[in-house]
Formats: structure tokens, sequence, C-alpha cells
């Protein structure tokens, strides 16, 4: 009874708990919220509890630098959680973030979106999250069919529809048709693979290590998925592994292309299983209409090309690929409500 | 080729489909080699060209393929994505429900009925809130002009005289000591002889050093004159002498045999409370088990009646001995 008073306070949100970021939708408002999924924990000496340092982009910062008593840590790994307490932290802290200063704590309903595939155990994982972070109601939907309605694709209609989300821990990819998911598959390659593979390759070529942070930078700096005309260079710092001393060198746009090649492949042959299972009356509907593209991952340079030459369908990237799926969380809130709440497989 | 971005100032005015096919014509490509460049049907490339933007249908796949045609003949994408957004033809399309409208699918209820139905009851609420702290079932809070004289017979004190002798040495003594509440316990040889007062007392101290803790108990105030009903009030049963220890902060209300509120307050930890009040005396404590309660030095076991959220309500009767 108190809790839908409270709720009546509170405004529905839907959030898109990623690996890399996590984003909140409110209703009426619009993304309120993209911060990193990040949280720093210090341990108090001598006592031994943990106090939350920071939260997000602030605790983002401190990835990789931290003294001996802080710990930043991801507390998402592959599209679920990894650190059940902490990611019930991150969220409470978020959504009171998200409901700015009141004089009560906020209990909203709360779409949660989740990687198709995902295991009871992860589902029930971020339920109970959410659930102790405040939530009233927990709804979980599946983040392709979040992504295909944030991207504004019309998944009511009895043509097919293919989406690519590209997220940091999983790239999803969904046939869609009639608000349902005809077929769909997950693979556990994302952003933090592409940065993992930069790492390596570095490693390789230059006998250099580098952190995820910069690998990170070099990605959305000169990072790109086909070999384009023109040549983007950057210098890195890094510590050279021989030396053990700080050095600098210059990467290339078609060196870290290379490094890409393992990552990206996966997710070509994701879609091309994708598009060998479709039937073949949702198949010549993508062939018309074109795969979308959605998630952090459409934003590497050429990427809608390669997939282009590689399956030969027409690519195209959603307007504002990052905050798809929590827009389409937060549209799949407004249809329950005008709907009823039989619209989509939402659990 | 078309890598040069060209600053088609010409053609700025144009609509979208006219400056692509334009672009297209001046470049010597056909339909059909664009087409194979971008992978897409001839069809639709040339719906795009002709402006008829119901073949694509949503408008993400417009803007998609208007982007890439635009890269393609090296235009400017995003100047021809605003140019389509303003000679677009439809609103975006709503997602609907893609089945019969079975009863299931029949429409939620309207949001207003949940924020009138909210008004309602938050009314409601309120008004059961008004009605239970001043409707006319509670009595006026105790106040020293109403509360009954039984001791004039015994004792042939003057109203004024008990009261001041007893909080002026209080306020004297020790004010750390008036603070914690404890100095009841010293009062008892004094309270004795007029025990009428003792349940005035207490009230004057807790209500000092409650308000020290910003709670406010409702009790009388010092300066409130003593009537001269005082005196004609009848006399009752005999007072009974209640004593009260916490060992945890506990709400608690006195009501005596009159249904007057004695005594209403929150009592810290580690508080010692005594009064003389007139039975049967009813009894509300917030957090009983960490309550003891004697009447005339007799302990009262009411641990069966604690609820389950530790608030227990009952009666100590009148004594049967008539004492």
């Amino acid at each position: 009874m108190f809790n839908s008073v409270r709720g009546f306070f509170s405004n529905d949100v839907s959030i898109d708990l990623g690996t890399a970021n996590t984003l909140i939708y409110v209703r009426g408002k619009g993304i309120i919220l993209d911060e990193p999924s990040v949280v720093a924990i210090r341990e108090e000496p001598g006592r031994g509890n943990k106090v939350i340092e920071a939260v997000g982009s602030e605790a983002k910062r401190m990835l990789g630098r931290t003294p001996g008593n802080i710990v930043a840590i991801r507390p998402l790994k592959d599209g679920v959680i990894a650190d059940f307490t902490v990611t019930e932290k991150m969220l409470q802290y978020f959504i009171r973030k998200a409901h700015g200063t009141r004089y009560f704590r906020p209990s909203p309903r709360v779409v949660v979106c989740v990687p198709y595939g995902s295991t009871q155990v992860e589902r029930r994982a971020i339920r109970e999250s959410a659930a102790g972070a405040g939530a009233r109601k927990v709804l979980l939907i599946e983040e392709p069919m979040a992504a295909a309605i944030g991207a504004g694709m019309p998944v009511h209609e009895a043509k097919g529809s293919m989406v690519l989300d590209i997220g940091g821990g999983t790239s999803e990819v969904a046939i869609i048709s009639l608000n349902g998911i005809v077929y769909a598959a997950s693979v556990r390659i994302g952003g933090d693979r592409f940065d993992e593979a930069i790492v390596n390759y570095v490693r390789r070529n230059y006998g250099t290590l580098i952190g995820e942070s910069t690998a990170e930078r070099i990605k959305h700096t000169i990072g790109s998925a086909y070999p384009g005309e023109e040549i983007l260079e950057m210098e890195v710092k890094g510590r050279h592994l021989s030396e053990g001393v700080p050095r600098a060198f210059t990467l290339n746009s078609n060196e870290i292309l290379e490094a890409l090649q393992e990552p990206l492949s996966g997710i070509v042959g994701a879609v091309k299983a994708a598009l060998e299972q479709t039937p073949p009356e949702l198949g010549s509907d993508v062939a018309e209409r074109g795969i979308v593209l959605t998630g952090g991952g459409a934003l590497l340079r050429d990427l809608d090309r390669l997939l282009m030459e590689e399956t030969g369908i027409p690519v195209v990237i959603a307007d504002d690929p990052l905050t798809c799926v929590a827009r389409g969380g937060g549209r799949v809130l407004e249809l329950m409500d005008e709907h009823g709440g039989e619209l989509f497989s939402v659990e | 080729m078309a890598d040069e971005i060209e600053a088609s100032g010409a053609a700025e005015g144009e609509s979208p489909g006219r400056r692509l096919r334009q672009r297209r014509e001046s470049l010597g490509w056909s339909l059909e080699q664009a087409a194979h460049e971008l992978r897409m049907s001839a069809s639709v490339l040339a719906a795009l060209e002709e402006e008829r933007w119901d073949v694509l249908e949503a408008p993400i796949f417009i803007r998609g393929h208007l982007r890439n045609y635009a890269r393609l003949l090296g235009l400017p994408p995003e100047e021809l994505v605003a140019a389509w957004e303003r000679v677009r033809p439809v609103e975006t399309p709503e997602i609907r429900p893609g089945r019969p409208q079975g009863p299931h699918m029949a429409a939620g209820t309207p949001r207003w009925v949940f924020v009138v139905g909210w008004m309602v009851l938050g009314l409601m609420l309120v008004m059961g809130v008004l009605w239970w702290y001043a409707g006319p079932h509670r009595d006026p809070v105790v106040t020293a002009n109403d509360f009954p004289d039984e001791a004039d017979a015994t004792a042939e004190v003057s109203p004024e005289e008990p009261l001041e002798p007893d909080l002026e040495p209080e306020d004297d003594d020790d004010v750390e000591i008036r603070a914690q509440r404890d100095p009841d316990v010293e009062m008892m040889p004094e309270a004795l002889e007029a025990p009428m007062f003792e349940a005035e007392a207490p009230e004057e101290e807790t209500e000092a050093a409650e308000l020290e803790e910003g709670i406010e108990p409702i009790a009388v105030g010092p300066g409130e004159p003593i009537g001269p009903d005082f005196m004609e009030s009848p006399p009752l049963a005999e007072p009974v002498r209640v004593r009260l220890r916490f060992e945890e902060d506990s709400w608690i209300e006195l009501d005596d045999g009159e249904g007057r509120q004695v005594y209403q307050g929150l009592a810290a930890s580690g508080e010692d409370l005594e009064l003389d009040i007139i039975p049967p005396i009813q009894v509300f404590l917030g957090n009983g088990p960490a309550v003891r309660v004697d009447v005339d030095g007799e302990s009262v076991d009411f641990s069966e009646r604690i609820r389950g959220d530790n608030t227990v309500r009952f009666d100590i009767p009148v004594p049967e001995t008539g004492e």
C-alpha cells in the first residue's frame, strides 16, 4: 500500500543496464541519465567495511588508477550481473539520481532490458537487484525487442525487421515481426571485446601494455571496421614490456582494423547465421528494408559498410543508437498502459 | 568519385529526391549502378528519388537509406535528412497491437481514473488524520484546571502551593537530571503527600525535557492558571501509583478512569516515569517489550497482549482491595 503511494510520486523508468553504460529513461522526460556502469569501492582500513566511493563517470575515471584501498569495478560482465550487491547499489544510486532530490525514496515501475537468451538465474539477479534498488515492480524485456522499438522500427507489422544491437558486453541480432521475436541470437562479443582485442594487438606488435581505457579511446578515435580511403593516426603511450618504462608510439586505423578482425568476424557470423535461420518471407522483407544497427557498436566507423559488403543487404544506422534500448523500454511502458500488458512478451 | 562532400548551394531549398537524382545523373550513374553499390533494390532507390516515401514505411528506414544514398553520391547526408523532415508527409507511425483486439487487449484503465482515485484517497486520508487528532472522541488535553481533585479530602494544600515547590527545586537543583527525567524518584516523598499532583509534576518535567528534544508532548504549560473548579470536581477512586521503566524508546499514552489523557509522549530509553492515576487506566505502549509497568509496586504482565508490531494496549483495573 505504502509502496503504491510512493509509486504515485515516482515516474516509471526504463533502464538499459548495460555492461559499459547504464541509461535511464524516465517517462515523460526522456533519457536523463547516461553513465558508465562502474562503481568505485573504498575499503576502510582496520574495520574492513566497504564504502561506495564513486559511481558512474566519476568512478570510470578511477578505473586502473586506484590506490590499494580503492577498487573500481564494473559489476556487469557480458551483459549480465557479475557482482550482485554492487549492481544493486549502483542501480539505487542511479534511480535516486534520476529522480533528483525528493523527500522520500522513489519507488518507480521499472523496465529493465536483459540480453536475449540470458538464463533464469541471470534474469532473476537483475530482477532482484532492481527490486532491491527500490523498484515497485520490475519488468524484464529482451534487448533486441527494446532496441527495435527504440529505433522506431514498425515491429507490429507482418513484415520482417532485423535489428543488430552491439552493446558493451553482448551483440544481439533479431528478426522481429508482429510484436514478437522470430529468431534471435546473442553473442558475447561487444565493445569490451573490441578493447581487449586492441590491447592484445598492441602488446603483440609493439611489446607495449596499454590499459582498457586507452584502448577504448583508440577505438573511438581511429577504430574502423572497413578499410577506408583515409588513414587516421593517433599517438598512444603505454608501458614497454621489456624496458618497463612508458613509451609513446603511433597507431593507425588500418592496424586497429586488423586488431578488430576477430571480434568483428564473430558479429558478422552471428548476422549471417540469423539470416540463414530466417524464414524466406521475412528474409525478403529484411533484404528490402535493410538491417538496423543500434547500440554503441554502431558508432564504430564503417561497421555498416562491413555488414553491407558481407551480407549483401543494406544496413541502416538508427538515430542516436546508444539510447535506443532505453528509449524502447520506455516506449514499452507507455504502450503497456495504452494497450494493456499483453502487447509484448514482458516478464 | 563521390567522396568529396559537395557544397550544393543551389540545391539548398530543393526537395531531397530531386537533389539525389540530379547528383546521380551528373555523376553519370544509372539507377541500377547506384542500387548495386548500396545493395538495395533499384525500385526502392527509384522510390526515394521520386519521393514515394510510403514504399519504405517507417521513418527510420527512410532516414537511413537517405543518409546512405547521400553518402554514396557525396551529398551532405544530414542536410538531405533535414530536407526530408521538412517535407515528410506522415507522422511517426505508432506501434500498434498487431493482433486483433481480443478481450485481453482492451485498453488499460485511463490514467485520469488513477489520478482522481488517488486524490480522493488522499483527501480521505487527510480527513481521517484530522478526525483522529481533533475529532470529538478526543478529550481535550489534560490541564491542571480539569484535573480531578480527590486529594483535597486528605491534603488541605492550596493548588498552587505544591505545584510550585515541586517545580522550582527541580529547576534549581540540576538541569541535567531534569533532562534525563530521573528525579521523579527523588520527588516521591513530596508526591506522596499530595498524590494528585504527582501526575502533574512529571508532565511538567517531561514537557520541559521533551521540548529540549523538540518533541511535543500533550501536557499542561506551567503558567496555566489553576482554576476554582479544581476544588469542585467530585472525588473518584483512589489513584494508583503507576511506574514505567523504559529499556528502549517507546511511545506511551495513559488514559485515566474518566477517559482523560494523563500522559502522551515519547519516553526515552532508560527513563523512569512515576504517575499517580485514577484507575481504571488504559495504557498504550508503542514498544511493549521494552517497558516494564508496576502498579503500586506490583509488576503488570502484559506480554501476552503484545501485538506483532510490538504495540500493546491494556487496562489496569480498579484494585479490588479498595486501596
